[in-house]
């Protein structure tokens, strides 16, 4: 068992960068599907913004000057900074309480907190409209609390309480992550230095985990800037919020130019506010990695308490979900008061359903496919160009992930519009891959860095033509990479609702766009069979690539 | 530097620490009385219970039973930030957000002393550490040594009655380590404050301490000065521990007669035990005849020499199978070679009689 040892020491860190033009060559197509799927539509409603319907800075004095359009604005960030204030406050004693917990501890805290990922965005909206609505569980609960019957659907409060929800796993893993390289003995070493235990916290341990706390609170607030499925089902069109006000204009009033100027308001609050973040943070430099005991550290009854609720609220639509589908009645009503498996009958017989089930199995494999081929060859491109064009390309590459939904959406919009592919797959394939490519291309490179750059060296110096060595050393190795890719892709596509909104037409629904449209449109309780589908269509991939991962992870890791 | 004219007498009695139920407890009811201004050093395996004992004497531990007083208050129950001990952490424990001065200034400012003294004390505290200059620095831009005396002065700036060093060396390498034994000793002379200081190094507790507890189990199992632990220790897990032995396992048969493998020794023997020749103590003979009259002497075979540049290392391998060694100062008339049988002997005033 001894054979892994041979490449420990110090390989280079990346593949060598030896030619750069194959490098530019395998970046093309990736490079060009962004600009041609990405850019251009992108370009085009900012030109639509100063144009439509008159050419002039109309748009953007209008942002300002309409009541009603300022009223949305300020309602949208105040809910988006609540949510991201509110629900820093849950992450941060939860994300401390990881560092502390031993390992068996750790691990189920780390899945806990990654559940919500594995439920599809739709799922946990209807978990949440289910305890919400009148006489539902959180009503139940406040008025045993003697709040009296308050009604919270409909209510900006119900929006936040889900929109808190769903964004909790942004805040606690970046947190975490800067949490786990802090040497839980600087605290100590404050005691021992005349500070109160509490003072030694507040002066040592805050600012340490500062950078990972206004990251997970920075990527929260704009995250929520962006949400629309959360509002348009758990709120109302009176106390609207951005990305409604933008679905109206664009596909009710055709009001292009207006809704492009919105859009174009959230991109540059978003690059501002992680701007910001990225420059207040400071990154601390030179933390001690400390050598992790496995042994617990005491967590105190009151953290061990306020991690628990954290913890039951992370997994909660979750729980409300599966026992939902196999309710027997026609109502929402949880619990259940009856069991059957007629809405899973209903879920598969259905023509609706089933047309949408394909739909969506359709798009995404297509966009996996695009998407792995393009991000792949991207990722080996990106490494072997020099390291002063490997950033810009690679800042590009990613550029779809920071971009809110809601202003792709309305881009891939108003192009396939006018290039007629309304109504089409195609389009939202296409719209998906630009949204997929990213992933791929981190999990391809990450894949690439960890690998022992020397080995295809090895396998030319034992005979090895570049072909041959590509094939039986490089590819074998970085397999795990583009395999967590693909189903990263798959997942990414299978749970979009925001653009399938947009460019769904009655031929081409996929199944969040028939599942919003369920609770919508008609009350259709088939959503919960169908929810309790996608958790299981989600998190399938995700633990085979997982598990594929973890058998071949150790693999030439360096 | 305002420090005190003396350190802080330290009183432990009856300390316990006890995990869970653990059976034996990891601190197992140590006494133990430190006097002003010594250098005692708390020597021992991992997991014998020394660290846990300084973590307790710091405040990081609460003891399951027993006390610990400071100038004969009990500081048991106190809370770190309360008793004013100076601590130099394994790794260093800088601060990274913080320069080099801010580091320092640390924890004269949880003592609100005032900006313009407290520059003054992080200067000379630099100074006292040889890194004038080095104040705007951040931690990671320093070497292992820099930050260790970082961390250093760190630890003496607010004159800390009691200065305690949890392995402060372990991480640097072995020139770097000896260069600091000498700044953390002239620190000492300098300072004038209890040091108590954590090691597994026997030699680094040997050259820097006044004396030395050896942990064990839990339990201080000797107690004592360094020459007075190598010459004469009391146990052969102390003799073993602290520099080299030769250890015979034979049996007393008498008060003055103790017999091992085929030979009676002469000697003083009140107890049964083992005998233990220190390797330095071992003089190396040809054959029986070349035994002075009166030295013990024991059969034994080469199976290795190597060369330390100063002295030349014999490995041996004694009459009853038990391996050994001996030291022979380079030049002496050595032609011994692996495989060869020798005679080894000693004076009887050289062995020690221990406890098994």
């Amino acid at each position: 068992m001894a054979a892994p040892t041979i490449t420990r020491e110090a390989p280079p860190r990346r593949v060598p960068a030896r030619r750069t033009r194959p490098g530019w060559l395998l970046l093309l197509p990736a490079l060009v599907a962004l600009v041609i799927l990405f850019v251009v539509p992108l370009v085009n409603v900012v030109v639509d913004s100063f144009t439509e319907p008159s050419a002039g800075l109309g748009n953007y004095t209008s942002l300002f000057t309409d009541g009603y359009t300022l009223k949305v604005l300020g309602r949208t960030l105040v809910v988006a900074f609540t949510v991201a204030v509110v629900g820093g406050l849950l992450a941060f004693p939860y994300a401390y309480a990881m560092t502390l917990a031993g390992p068996m501890m750790r691990a189920v805290l780390v899945t806990v907190v990654l559940v919500p990922f594995w439920t599809s965005m739709l799922a946990r909206n209807f978990a949440w409209l289910v305890l919400m609505q009148d006489g539902g569980v959180v009503q139940d609960i406040l008025r045993f609390l003697g709040f009296g019957n308050v009604t919270l659907l409909g209510t900006t409060l119900a929006v936040g309480i889900s929109m808190t929800q769903v964004l909790l796993p942004f805040l606690v893993l970046p947190m975490y992550t800067a949490m786990e390289q802090i040497d839980g003995r600087l605290v100590a070493a404050g005691q021992s230095l005349g500070a109160p235990k509490y003072r030694a916290f507040r002066r040592v341990y805050l600012p340490l985990a500062r950078p990972g706390v206004l990251a997970g609170m920075s990527l929260a607030f704009v995250l929520a800037l962006g949400f629309y499925v959360t509002p348009a089902l758990l709120g109302s069109t009176r106390n609207a919020m951005i990305a409604q006000v933008i679905n109206v204009r664009t596909k009710e009033l055709l009001d292009f130019g207006g809704a492009g100027a919105m859009g174009m308001f959230l991109f540059v609050v978003t690059l501002v506010v992680l701007g910001l973040s990225r420059r207040m943070a400071g990154a601390v430099t030179g933390l001690v990695a400390p050598a992790r005991s496995e042994k617990a550290s005491e967590v105190r009854p009151w953290l061990r308490i306020y991690t628990t609720v954290v913890g039951f609220l992370l997994v909660a639509p979750t729980l409300v979900v599966i026992p939902m589908s196999f309710s027997s009645t026609q109502t929402f009503r949880f619990p259940p008061q009856g069991w059957s498996l007629r809405w899973y009958h209903e879920l598969f017989t259905s023509p609706e359903w089933v047309a949408s089930i394909l739909n969506s199995l359709q798009v995404g494999f297509f966009t996996a496919l695009l998407a792995t081929l393009l991000g792949t060859a991207a990722a080996f491109g990106l490494a072997r160009l020099s390291s002063r064009w490997r950033g810009p390309v690679n800042g590009f590459l990613l550029s779809p992930m920071i971009v809110p939904h809601i202003l792709v959406a309305l881009a891939v919009f108003s192009v396939a519009l006018r290039l007629g592919l309304n109504g089409t797959l195609i389009g939202i394939i296409l719209a998906h891959t630009a949204l997929a490519v990213p992933f791929v291309v981190i999990a391809v490179t990450a894949r690439l860095q960890g690998m022992d750059g020397r080995l295809t060296g090895v396998a030319a110096s034992l005979g090895a033509h570049p072909v041959n060595a590509f094939r039986r050393v490089t590819l074998p190795l970085v397999l795990p990479g583009i395999l967590s890719g693909a189903v990263l892709a798959f997942v990414t596509s299978l749970d979009e609702v925001v653009i399938a909104l947009f460019l769904q037409a009655p031929g081409a629904i996929t199944l969040p766009v028939q599942m919003f449209n369920s609770v919508t449109v008609q009350i259709d309780p088939t959503i919960s069979a169908a929810s309790s589908l996608m958790v299981v269509l989600v998190s399938v991939p995700i633990l085979f690539a997982q598990i594929a991962g973890a058998r071949r992870g150790n693999r030439g890791k360096r | 530097m305002n420090s005190p004219k003396t350190g802080g007498r330290l009183d432990l009695s009856g300390l316990v620490k006890r995990y869970g139920n653990a059976e034996p407890p990891a601190v197992d009811h140590i006494d133990l009385a430190i006097e002003p201004g010594e250098f005692i050093t708390l020597l021992g395996p991992s997991g014998s219970g020394k660290t846990t004992t300084l973590n307790m004497i710091v405040g990081f531990t609460e003891p399951t039973a027993g006390r610990i007083e400071l100038n004969g208050t009990d500081i048991t129950r106190m809370p770190p930030h309360r008793r004013n001990f100076g601590m130099v952490f394994q790794n260093y424990a800088l601060f990274p957000h913080l320069t080099v001065a801010q580091n320092i200034a640390f924890p004269l400012r949880e003592r609100k002393v005032p900006a313009t003294e407290s520059a003054t004390l992080v200067g000379n505290a630099l100074e006292l550490v040889d890194l004038a200059g080095m104040g705007n620095r951040r931690p990671h831009e320093l070497s292992g040594g820099q930050q260790q005396r970082v961390a250093l002065a760190r630890a003496v700036v607010f004159a800390p009655s009691v200065l305690l060093l949890d392995e402060p060396l372990s991480a640097l390498d072995r020139k770097l380590r000896q260069s600091l034994q000498r700044e953390i000793k002239r620190l000492h002379q300098e300072l004038g404050l209890t040091f108590v200081f954590v090691t597994h190094d026997q030699d680094e507790a040997m050259t820097l301490s006044d004396r030395i507890a050896i942990f064990n189990h839990g339990k201080i199992v000797a107690l004592g000065t360094p020459t007075d632990l190598y010459h004469r220790p009391t146990t052969s897990f102390v003799a073993k521990f602290l520099g080299e032995s030769n250890v015979f396992a034979g049996k007393r048969l008498g008060n003055d007669v103790y017999a091992w493998h085929d030979r009676k020794w002469a000697g003083v023997f009140p107890d049964d035990g083992h005998l233990i020749v220190r390797p330095e103590r071992l003089v190396i003979a040809g054959d029986e005849q070349s035994v002075p009259t009166g030295h013990n002497t024991a059969p034994a075979e080469v199976t290795d020499v190597s060369f330390y540049g100063t002295f030349h290392r014999i490995e041996l391998a004694f009459g009853d199978g038990a391996a050994g060694c001996a030291v022979l100062p380079v030049g002496a008339p050595a032609s011994l070679a692996p495989g060869s049988r020798v005679v080894t002997h000693w004076r009887p005033e050289d062995q020690v009689l221990v406890a098994e």
